[in-house]
């Protein structure tokens, strides 16, 4: 069975379109991503499978149960983060777990929680006093409160800085080795790229392309850039020629070849070199990522 | 069971832990009550202000003179005719009297002796009582000159339990009702109206608590507080002062709680009729303002104008001041003050069906 299960997904605001005709299917165990720049309809696609706001058209099902017929079950049975959640100003971390767990027939302990958030040392701090990231670990040691199945995270990492993005990338790893479905929205490659099983890229309110993300890159954008300076220089010509090579060029010194198949290109450049009696330094080979994806799809990047 | 007690267990918490909560609904009216308490204290005694021209200078007249002076009832200022003329214009006294040149020759040839009395009728409570306790002294010495008998002798008994009324009697319970109309209008129903903007209810919505019973733990936690405020003002009010307080305390209590909840249906009104948690503070601010000056809080209807009067009974907090003060000063029942309970139901339950009706969740 389906841990998620959305067929012709719509949802309008006025003129405006935010969910367009949205199709998902997400097996239990499998961490999924949504893709897509602000604005794409990310949000909207979750807090609808979330039973937070009600679908215009479309079957939705959360482990089989109807989101319109069943929602005190799904709200029983899935952990949430929001987007944006402030939480009560003058309680603590600690209360602010048990306060929630009690909303729940079945919790963790709250010290276990605090244990996944790393959050043991704030347990007596006022929710107002924690940083960015630690407020965020908060939020998602929230939606694991009940020690459930399936987890939404509605943009984790949005306006932390790295680090902090990586301690939550750790707690998200762990979500997945522990056997939990997570469906994630993010406008972070690198992030979908690192967490996600599979994603569904989104613009417009429609997915746009859906796949295991190293797969979705070699199927949409097959090319990968093999870059290098060489002393004495050489003509481009010659690199053109090579096997796979779509294009060569060069630019301040510094060569790019554009190719399909990376791996033999790159030999036969070491070959051509040694041939040539020329000394290839600073070599770099760079695979398509699902910037270049979006970018191939919708002709815009994905932050812009 | 289990959600609404941690609800009602965390939201009493963080009301405890907002400092300027607590200072707007413990520790001011507390201040209110201290200022108004010494400002009015013994206001309640009325000490009639007279005063006395003597232009005669015969024994007689002082004579009256010092037995006017005796009189405790009176405080006596002896003056010239032209300031004491003044004063009384410049209301400083509720009446003065004037014992003409000739006076004690008129008294002494068996001739009635004619002494002129002036009135402030703009004191409209008191004219009547300074003219007559005037008439009246004048009268009884008259009487005692001419040696007439005493037709009627005056035995004074204990009257046993009387309405002794002061002014913090009435004060005391007029601000607990107006501290429990802000604690409703600007308290818990603002605070649901700002976990609506910071998402805090979207958060909520998400998980298996169904909404009413995360607001009745929040309501529940209004109605402990607003008894613990009830407490707090009562016995300020009884021991820095001498509140007398009469009256059954569960019928206190039940008032408190009637009111706390009226007043947070309103609130929840309001809260869900304006856009933001900001404009709801200030409606809510502007709805609670003419009913505290209006509603009889402070001073006692009987002493404004009748139009004033009518308005204040279209108040709700009127109703509440009114059943409290009931409950607390006169010893009433509830059966005594049913139209006071009716209009609090009434005015609770529309408001609360309005609110529902009007509910948003962001």
């Amino acid at each position: 069975m389906s841990a998620i299960s959305v067929r012709g997904l719509r949802k309008h605001y006025g003129d405006v379109r935010a969910v367009d005709g949205v199709d998902l299917e997400v097996p239990e165990g499998e961490v999924f991503g949504i893709l897509g720049p602000n604005g794409a309809g990310k949000t909207t696609t979750l807090e609808i499978i979330e039973t937070l706001r009600s679908p215009d058209a479309g079957e939705i099902t959360v482990l089989g149960l109807d989101v319109r017929e069943d929602q005190r079950k799904i709200r029983e049975a899935i952990g949430v983060q929001l987007q944006t959640t402030v939480f009560f100003e003058e309680l603590t971390v600690w209360e602010t777990i048990d306060l929630f767990a009690s909303f729940y027939p079945r919790s963790l302990p709250v010290g276990r929680l605090l244990e996944l958030a790393e959050l043991q040392g704030k347990a007596r701090a006022r929710v107002n006093t924690l940083s960015g990231g630690q407020h965020k670990r908060l939020s998602i040691a929230l939606a694991l409160v009940n020690d459930l199945r399936l987890v939404f995270l509605d943009e984790p990492t949005t306006g932390l800085d790295p680090q902090a993005r990586r301690h939550i990338w750790e707690m998200i790893g762990h979500l997945k080795q522990g056997g939990k479905t997570v469906l994630i929205t993010t406008h972070y490659i690198e992030e979908a790229e690192a967490l996600c099983d599979r994603v569904a890229i989104m613009d417009h309110g429609r997915i746009i392309a859906e796949g295991v993300p190293g797969r979705l890159v070699t199927e949409q954008v097959p090319e990968s850039t093999i870059s290098f300076r060489l002393s004495p220089a050489l003509a481009e010509e010659k690199l053109e020629s090579l096997p796979g090579v779509v294009k060569a060029g060069v630019e301040d010194g510094t060569y790019r070849v554009i190719t399909t198949a990376p791996h033999e290109t790159l030999m036969e450049i070491m070959a051509l070199c040694r041939r040539e009696g020329v000394e290839a330094r600073e070599v770099n080979m760079k695979r398509a990522t699902l910037e270049d994806v979006f970018l191939k799809l919708t002709g815009r990047t994905i932050r812009s | 069971m289990r959600p609404f007690q941690k609800v009602f267990l965390y939201d009493l918490k963080m009301t405890l832990r907002q400092r300027e909560a607590m200072f707007w609904l413990l520790l001011f009216p507390l201040l209110l009550m201290t200022i108004l308490g010494f400002v009015f204290k013994g206001s309640g005694e009325i000490r009639l202000s007279v005063g006395l021209v003597d232009l005669d200078g015969s024994a007689l007249s002082r004579a009256v003179t010092e037995a006017f002076q005796a009189i405790d009832a009176l405080k006596v200022e002896v003056g010239g005719e032209g300031e004491e003329r003044e004063a009384l214009r410049d209301g400083k006294r509720n009446g003065i009297l004037i014992i003409p040149a000739g006076f004690g020759e008129a008294v002494a040839s068996g001739r009635s002796g004619e002494v002129i009395m002036l009135v402030n009728r703009s004191e409209v409570t008191t004219a009547q009582v300074t003219s007559s306790t005037l008439r009246g002294i004048l009268e009884k010495m008259g009487q005692a000159m001419a040696g007439a008998p005493e037709v009627i002798s005056v035995r004074e008994e204990e009257a046993g339990e009387v309405k002794d009324f002061e002014y913090i009697d009435f004060m005391v319970p007029g601000i607990l009702a107006m501290v429990i109309m802000f604690s409703g209008l600007t308290g818990y129903s603002l605070e649901i109206a700002t976990y609506r903007e910071k998402g805090i209810l979207r958060r909520i919505k998400v998980s298996p608590i169904p909404l009413p019973t995360f607001l009745a733990g929040g309501i529940a936690s209004v109605l402990v507080f607003s008894i613990l405020q009830a407490v707090v003002l009562v016995s300020f009010g009884v021991l820095a002062f001498g509140m007398r307080l009469k009256g059954n305390y569960l019928y206190i209590a039940v008032f408190v709680l009637l009111g706390s909840l009226t007043f947070l249906a309103l609130g929840f009104l309001v809260a869900s009729l304006t856009r933001n948690s900001r404009s709801a503070g200030l409606a809510a601010q502007a709805i609670g303002m003419p009913m505290m000056f209006l509603s009889g809080i402070f001073f006692s209807l009987e002493w404004v104008p009748v139009p004033v009067r009518v308005v204040a009974r279209c108040f709700p907090l009127y109703y509440l001041g009114d059943g409290l003060r009931g409950v607390m000063i006169d010893a009433a029942s509830l059966s005594d003050l049913w139209v006071d309970i009716a209009v609090l139901v009434g005015v609770g339950v529309a408001a609360f069906l309005a609110s529902v009706r009007f509910f948003r969740w962001e």
